[in-house]
């Protein structure tokens, strides 16, 4: 998993991570400058909560997140309609004065890149979409989901 | 007002994709909103839902991670994609269809026009202190 995750870090993309919902880090593969791997996971683990848990979206309910009101979604990629998906939220980007941190739902796991300032915010979801794809069946096959 | 809503309007057509924006200060009270009649609803969503106070947190967080306090979120929620911009104290979200320029959103703060707009409320507004989300500044695209 950590080669496969290392693919993308390229060009200013200089982590690639996986974690579990609740902030667990499951690989790791790259450079995280003064943070660790695992505080890194737990804050963007948190991110993602955050976010989730303020869906906005008109549609069904579902997800992991009772008080959210939101449809299932398929996460980065738009592959197949995962019904173990957070309600709404498939992807975010975080936008820092020095870099960007971007997190997408995978088959009931987080895929998390860090990046600097030099990496557009397009090459880093088109990264990460391309990443996922090749994640998602494994880590269904893995999960069960 | 009416002249800001009208200005905040006629970006509804200048950015494609681009449903409605809300100014609101950093604990989700809207200031000013602008919205396309069938998507006043989204507004309405963002508000009830907390999103902008959730985007002032998790801004928080995401300061800790060492690469400078945030600036923007852009998240993707299936239906509508939306952008959450720190003007300190101003809180700007940018909500859009699936397929939207975000590009274009997350760049609206360099419009020179806007950005006055933007500096002129923020004059208006107390300043809070000791906050780690975001500046003033343009958004990195």
């Amino acid at each position: 998993v950590a080669q496969l995750l290392s693919q993308t870090n390229t060009d200013g993309v200089q982590s690639s991570l996986l974690l579990s919902l609740d902030g667990a880090l499951l690989a790791c593969s790259g450079y995280t400058a003064d943070t660790d791997a695992r505080v890194l996971a737990a804050i963007a683990a948190n991110l993602w909560d955050t976010m989730e848990r303020c869906s906005v979206n008109g549609g069904g309910g579902g997800g992991n997140s009772s008080s959210s009101v939101g449809g299932p979604s398929s996460g980065v990629g738009a592959g197949a309609a995962s019904s173990q998906a957070p309600a709404g939220l498939q992807d975010m980007t975080v936008v820092c004065t020095n870099g960007s941190l971007y997190i997408a739902y995978v088959s009931s796991i987080l895929l998390c890149l860090y990046a600097n300032a030099t990496v557009p915010l397009g090459m880093l979801r088109l990264k990460a979409a391309k990443l996922a794809d090749s994640l998602r069946d494994p880590i269904s096959q893995i999960t069960g989901k | 007002m009416d002249s800001l809503r009208r200005f905040l309007e006629s970006y509804l057509s200048q950015v494609d994709g681009l449903s409605a924006i809300l100014l609101s200060d950093r604990d989700g009270v809207g200031l000013m909103s602008a919205a396309q009649p069938e998507c006043q609803w989204a507004v309405e969503a963002v508000v009830k839902r907390g999103l902008v106070p959730g985007f002032c947190q998790a801004a928080e967080q995401a300061g800790k991670l060492g690469v400078g306090p945030a600036s923007a979120f852009v998240t993707n929620y299936g239906q509508m994609t939306i952008v959450l911009l720190s003007c300190q104290p101003l809180v700007v979200t940018l909500i859009g269809q699936p397929d939207c320029n975000i590009g274009a959103m997350t760049g609206l703060l360099k419009d020179r026009a806007f950005s006055e707009q933007l500096r002129r409320l923020q004059q208006v507004l107390p300043q809070e202190s000791g906050d780690a989300a975001g500046g003033s500044g343009p958004v990195r695209v």
